[in-house]
């Protein structure tokens, strides 16, 4: 019996079959005898999750594009789903012509955050594949893996062939071109990984040694021949207005997280908030043209009918005359009753009245995210909102019927200290007192949610300390005790053990994959998933491996310090960083990339905004 | 303009028939925007178009006939069939619309399922059957009992090679009516048989006409 009749079967038995069943709208359908190269874009999540990722999307479009490709797309199914294929013996398939993944030419993991690792070594284990890439032999699929965590790829460099460091647009279609070369030649499976570290921005972990100092910490990373560069540097898409972008767009059967359009209206971000990952790894900001925007969102919303249609960016205030812009797509939007949604839209009255304006159909809730309770403080991360902003913003919000406001927090910054966590309640407080002030009578909603600080690579802050288990208690304590006092605000934080595993896995080196693995073997996965996630598990496979995970995150680091991933450039210069960490102790701020250039070393990359400065 | 209010017929089978029930309304609702008719969308805070399903079709319950009425604000020809055919997934298909001047009922239906069991399985649920059974269903802590037969026209279970044909007609009483599924389920429970559902279906719909 094929795979799919069985599959069939287990679906009545199973929550949420519609993950499992394909046959979406603008789904790819090729006949894969008729191609050179079988590629299987996995995401270690469940579907609902990874149909939400828009770089699924681009290069799901992008690999088909090529005739000599069928790229198809395999999801990390639920325990329910994974006990029956066991049962039966199905391996991990593919939703498009349910092929199991072993029998794929390579298999593309994406690497959106840290909690997942687990959940790639299982997917992995699903499809019958051994884990380490050194047991994979010529014949069976190559293993290469993308996204944001790549840019510290260390903790998973046993399992990963090669690493896609920085945007896949380009990098990727060369890795095809060469994977073909090595399929229909002799070329050994040894022969293609060192051919694939000359390719910009792939990084191949076995062809480098790492040596240790007797306290742990790293000593050298070492390429092992001459040929193998000694830093791999990211890939970027120069002009994002001639790079590919699709307008068919796959569109899920089943509500996912994001059940809508997303078109990208920029990369990058300029802000250099010192906490802050994405802003380093993304840059240089590189804008698209209105109207290809405005061309694309007509497509979309014709090919995939979808009701509502997001813009998104990492910082959409940004965008020049996104009022313009916005209204635009309105204009045709509102005639197909189409809603338009501006994520991380930097609040103040213009950009209120847009978001009235366009956010018809959607409950008015206010999103500011001023990081930390004093200006001293948010001087310090360089997130540059002051308390007035926020105060005359709410009071303009109030004023134009808004009721619900959230307000995200980090605890644990860097030189925090006890009055920055009470003038968060301070905030809160003086929200609440503008309310009544205006003498509104209906109810009000002010949330607060607190996150804790994770020291990312290559950011400013990659050298700090995390803050111990104790301290994060104690100062959620101090918060939530105070807060009780104002009415109307609810209080919610992100789990310690869970921040304190993306501390240690962010950060971690090498011998970090043998903890992974045992954590894998003692039963994590779906770490993310708070019904799952058990600190208990990976502390044994840390105490299995003799390792303490303090070492990675609870541990300040010397400016001098081989990191892990020093390995990588992100055209960012280390001192660049330092030198913003030196200013971050001083609580001095720093312009942002409109201002003037600050010379972080991506100009070096000729993209973006970085041009003619 | 007034709206016409138009009647759709589709089928449903396998993979689609996974899709839910809120699900399918969405689906439509997308599949008219790219066809682009403009359909009437309800006023208020939170417009939706009004796509209602004569039957709501449980996940997994594939179809030979079923119907949604849906409001448009423009007038419909035959070719939005085939237009409609040539976008929607693969195991629903269009089969007819019309402008729905009257209200229609539904008024009795045929169910199949196909089951992979055990050898003795007929001879087990006509025994269950002959004890003239009932189904016990627990909503937000209300029990409802229906007594089977109350709703049951007719059944038949009979043996195709390896799976168990079972076949039901059943008849919907002042719009209540019994699922095959919860019946099965009774009976798998009260004789302890693990079962695999191959296919359930509903072969055909009887609707009453109402003015």
């Amino acid at each position: 019996m094929v795979v799919k009749d069985k599959v069939f079967k287990l679906l009545y038995d199973v929550e949420k079959p519609g993950r499992y069943i394909g046959n979406e709208i603008n789904m790819i359908k090729k006949d894969p005898k008729k191609v050179d190269v079988r590629f299987a874009f996995c995401f270690p999540d469940v579907y609902e999750i990874g149909m939400s990722n828009l770089g699924l999307k681009i290069l799901y479009h992008l690999l088909n594009e090529r005739e000599d490709v069928y790229c198809e797309r395999a999801f990390m199914p639920w325990i329910d789903m994974q006990k029956r294929m066991k049962k039966e013996g199905i391996k991990l398939f593919s939703l498009e012509t349910f092929t199991e993944l072993d029998r794929f030419d390579i298999l593309g993991f994406s690497l959106s955050y840290e909690m997942s690792y687990t959940n790639v070594l299982k997917m992995l284990e699903l499809c019958g594949l051994p884990l380490e890439s050194q047991k994979r032999e010529k014949g069976m699929p190559i293993v290469i893996a993308g996204g944001p965590c790549t840019y510290n790829p260390e903790p998973l460099w046993e399992f990963v062939d090669v690493f896609v460091i920085g945007e896949g647009e380009e990098v990727i279609l060369e890795i095809i071109d060469l994977f073909k070369r090595y399929k229909f030649s002799n070329m050994t499976k040894k022969e293609f990984l060192f051919e694939c570290a000359s390719i910009e921005g792939c990084y191949v972990p076995s062809l480098y040694n790492v040596e240790y100092n007797k306290d742990g910490i790293i000593k050298s990373i070492t390429p092992v021949s001459e040929n193998v560069p000694k830093k791999v540097r990211k890939r970027i898409v120069k002009d994002l207005d001639t790079s590919y972008f699709p307008t068919k767009m796959i569109t899920p059967l089943i509500e996912v997280v994001h059940d809508r359009i997303t078109l990208e209206i920029f990369r990058g971000c300029a802000r250099g908030c010192r906490f802050c990952q994405a802003g380093v790894i993304y840059r240089p900001v590189r804008f698209r043209k209105a109207e290809k925007i405005l061309q694309y969102a007509k497509e979309l919303v014709e090919n995939c009918g979808c009701n509502e249609i997001t813009l998104v960016s990492l910082s959409t205030s940004d965008y020049p005359d996104i009022d313009k812009l916005a209204r635009e797509i309105l204009k045709f939007a509102e005639e197909k009753k189409v809603n338009i949604s501006l994520p991380s839209l930097r609040l103040d009255s213009t950009s209120l009245d847009l978001l009235k304006e366009v956010e018809k159909v959607r409950k008015p809730t206010l999103t500011f995210a001023p990081e930390a309770g004093t200006q001293r403080l948010r001087d310090i991360i360089n997130k540059n909102i002051k308390d007035e902003d926020i105060y005359s913003t709410v009071k303009l919000a109030f004023e134009r019927g808004f009721q619900n406001i959230k307000l995200y927090f980090m605890l644990g910054l860097p030189l925090e200290e006890d009055k920055d966590v009470l003038g968060i309640y301070t905030i809160a407080k003086n929200i609440r007192e503008i309310y009544k002030e205006l003498g509104f009578k209906k109810k009000v909603r002010i949330t607060v949610s607190t996150s804790f600080f994770v020291p990312k690579p290559h950011t400013p802050f990659q050298w700090e300390a995390q803050d111990s288990i104790e301290n994060m208690q104690r100062k959620m304590k101090l918060l939530k005790e105070n807060l009780k006092r104002v009415k109307d605000v609810e209080y919610s934080w992100h789990d310690f053990y869970l921040s304190k595993l993306e501390a240690v896995l962010s950060r971690g080196d090498r011998r970090l994959s043998r903890v992974i693995k045992g954590a894998v073997a003692l039963g994590c996965q779906f770490d993310d998933w708070g019904e799952f996630f058990d600190f208990s598990k990976w502390e044994k496979a840390f105490v299995g491996e003799n390792i303490d995970w303090k070492f990675y995150s609870d541990r300040k680091r010397d400016f001098d310090e081989v990191l892990p991933w020093d390995i990588i450039d992100t055209g960012v210069t280390k001192e660049f960083l330092k030198k913003e960490c030196l200013l971050a102790y001083e609580a001095k701020t720093t312009s942002s990339c409109f201002e003037r250039c600050m010379g972080c070393g991506v100009a070096s990359f000729r993209g973006g905004i970085c041009v003619g400065k | 303009m007034l709206a016409n209010r138009y009647r759709f017929y589709f089928s449903r089978d396998l993979p689609a028939a996974f899709i839910s029930h809120l699900d399918m309304t969405r689906l439509f609702e997308r599949l008219f925007r790219r066809l682009n008719i403009k359909l009437k969308f309800t006023q208020g805070f939170n417009p939706h178009p009004k796509i209602v399903f004569i039957l709501p079709m449980p996940v997994g319950l594939c179809s030979k006939e079923e119907i949604f009425e849906v409001e448009c604000e423009q007038e419909l020809e035959n070719s939005i069939i085939d237009s409609f055919n040539k976008v929607l997934p693969e195991g629903l298909k269009m089969l007819k619309v019309e402008l729905a001047t009257d209200k229609i009922q539904v008024s009795d239906m045929y169910y199949q399922c196909f089951v992979e069991v055990e050898e003795e399985f007929c001879k087990y649920f006509e025994e269950f059957m002959k004890k003239n059974p009932a189904v016990k269903k627990e909503k937000e802590g209300k029990v409802t009992i229906k007594k089977i037969f109350d709703f049951l026209l007719n059944y038949e279970c009979e043996r195709e090679d390896k799976t168990v044909k079972i076949s039901f007609h059943i008849n919907v009483l002042n719009g209540s009516y019994i699922k095959p599924e919860d019946i099965l389920r009774e009976f798998l429970q009260e004789y302890n048989i693990e079962c695999r559902i191959v296919k359930v279906e509903r072969v055909k719909v009887n609707y009453k006409r109402v003015i």
